[in-house]
């Protein structure tokens, strides 16, 4: 009776101690599937030329350099496509949060004369068959003549982001309790100091994580790039490294330490914003 | 003095639209009613004709519009069911009592937040046809292979290969979607069931399924339109080749906007696909909607 007893709790954990290894063996196996890519560029950034093409490949360099990172900042223009990459994303982030945050306010504030037809036309415009209408985009940044230049990259952008943000910014100020206004008006605070002192900082938290997928995005927009440059100048990262990727198709270690220097950013934003990192509905927009 | 005031005030609220409005103006609303008139006309560098419904039977018609639809649909039901399906695996896997769940949160979101054409030239390296691409030395390592495939320059293998990058690079986002909703689910409830001598079937058909089922009804939603939407996936990874058999609806359509130039073909095919489009957001924001009410 006892041994029984204690021969059903032997059983018990082991099958116990199978289960977690497993269940730890399959979170590992997909941890490592998910960033084995990562790591795989990483090392063979920091490997000779001589290395990388070796068989079977080292996992680790045999003498890491740092001169490839050298090389593709100094001899090919990806340390330009960087800065490109960080001064659209920021504008674009910035400009975008403040007309969006501002136009919300005012949907979900105040009082004004067609405003729901307004609101509907926004939302409808989320359904537009989005590439089609890259074409006009195209039409308008041309004859405006801003072909290859900053303002033709970021304008559309804050424009294609304005109806989504919007919708979803009017929710968190349609949450704050009308009676902080009051007290504010009363006050004698100026409708834009409301907006401004009052409102803006009770939505904070909301308004940077939409920041963050706005970054993400403008960061990760590739189409629009890739049609409307000709030129290096103004390239971001995403359209750069495919057009590097061509004459370097061989320099795996360039093209990994290029690619690296592409992703980190992302990785790193990501590890400091990690609490703005709400995956909600408002993720759509970045989900192309 | 207080008729300027009265005027300011009732302007105030324009005034704050202002901005946002004449990016959306120009940017979006414009540009869709600009691209509906194009996709009448026969649009060329230096002239423009009208030309009816010409274009949209050109793309009804052209058996590689057709190739892109089907493709497309492959696409977009096989990366949704992967990371549907992975998703929830790896979050009821999470959701137990697990040292490190932070770490693997965190380790399975990084492909989520990178840029799409970067990591897709990164798979270009890993899916090199030789023996140095480290899919097949892995592949061959494990004896699953026993020469190196050619991934990207054959048609099903390079179809493949675009759907398991997809997967690859938006499972996270599924799981972390999923485990935030098992977590949500008040532990009080299966103490409950507990009480009440419930088998782990029933509760997991009684309690978890049900309030689970409209997180994964939006997320799958979400990840369709995602999905419709492919883009530098194939733009990259194989250029919609070899002759055509990957090609995307996006990359046929951009093909022939900017490559081709011809507008009209364009945007009469974004506009066929409206309705597929419009079904799925007006899914989208129903289900949206339901979740609300709970």
């Amino acid at each position: 009776m006892n041994t029984k007893a204690t021969g059903q709790d032997s059983w018990k954990k082991i099958a116990g101690a199978v289960k977690s290894i497993l269940t730890y063996g399959i979170l590992i196996i997909g941890a490592l599937l998910l960033i084995g890519p990562f790591l795989w560029m990483v090392s063979t950034s920091l490997k000779q030329k001589t290395e990388v093409f070796r068989f079977p490949p080292t996992l680790w360099p045999d003498s890491p350099t740092l001169a490839n990172y050298v090389t593709v900042l100094t001899e090919a223009p990806i340390g330009r496509y960087f800065l490109n990459s960080l001064l659209i994303a920021g504008v674009t982030t910035f400009v975008t949060m403040f007309f969006v945050s501002l136009a919300a306010y005012s949907f979900a504030r105040l009082e004004f004369k067609g405003k729901n037809f307004l609101f509907y036309l926004l939302m409808a415009s989320l359904i537009a068959p989005g590439i089609a209408t890259l074409v006009p985009n195209f039409m308008i940044v041309s004859a405006a003549g801003l072909l290859d230049t900053y303002a033709g990259i970021l304008l559309p952008y804050i424009g294609w982001n304005i109806a989504g943000n919007l919708l979803t910014m009017r929710g968190f100020f349609r949450a704050i309790p009308s009676s902080i206004e009051d007290a504010a008006k009363l006050d004698n605070c100026s409708s834009f100091d409301i907006y401004y002192k009052v409102a803006l900082p009770l939505v904070k938290n909301g308004l940077a994580t939409l920041a963050v997928f706005v970054w993400l995005s403008a960061w990760d927009e590739f189409m629009w790039v890739l049609t409307i440059t000709s030129g290096d100048a103004v390239r971001t990262m995403p359209v750069g490294l495919y057009l590097f990727q061509g004459p370097y198709i061989t320099d795996w270690q360039l093209l990994t330490a290029a690619v690296t220097l592409g992703v980190l950013p992302s990785i790193i934003f990501f590890l400091f914003m990690q609490r703005y990192f709400v995956p909600t509905a408002a993720f759509e927009a970045y989900k192309g | 003095m207080v008729k300027v005031q009265r005027l300011l005030r009732e302007a105030t609220p324009y005034l704050y639209l202002l901005p946002a409005l004449i990016f959306f103006g120009v940017f979006v609303l414009f540009p869709i009613l600009w691209s509906f008139r194009l996709s009448f006309f026969d649009w060329r560098v230096v002239s423009e004709r009208f030309v009816g419904l010409q274009k949209y039977a050109e793309v009804l018609q052209d058996s590689i519009f057709y190739v892109a639809l089907g493709n497309t649909l492959l696409y977009a039901a096989t990366s949704v069911a992967g990371q549907v399906f992975l998703g929830l695996f790896f979050a009821f896997l999470l959701n137990q009592n697990i040292r490190g769940r932070a770490l693997f949160r965190l380790t399975y979101y990084i492909p989520v937040i990178t840029s799409w054409a970067i990591v897709t030239v990164l798979w270009t390296m890993l899916l090199n046809p030789t023996r140095y691409g480290i899919v097949n030395y892995g592949l061959m390592s494990l004896g699953v292979i026993d020469a190196p495939i050619h991934w990207l320059t054959e048609a099903w293998l390079a179809r493949l290969s675009v759907i398991l990058l997809s997967i690859w690079k938006g499972v996270g986002w599924a799981t972390v979607m999923f485990l935030g909703a098992l977590q949500a689910i008040p532990q009080r409830v299966y103490e409950a069931a507990d009480l009440d001598n419930a088998s782990t079937w029933r509760k997991f058909r009684f309690i978890t399924l049900p309030l689970m089922s409209p997180v994964v009804a939006i997320v799958t939603a979400q990840l369709i339109v995602g999905g419709f939407n492919i883009f530098p996936q194939v733009y990259i990874l194989t250029g919609g080749g070899p002759v055509h058999s990957t090609e995307s609806l996006i990359t046929w359509q951009f093909l022939n906007a900017f490559t081709k130039l011809d507008f009209g073909y364009a945007t009469a095919m974004g506009f066929l696909l409206l309705p597929f489009i419009l079904a799925i957001t007006l899914l989208q924001i129903r289900l949206v909607r339901r979740e609300f009410e709970y």
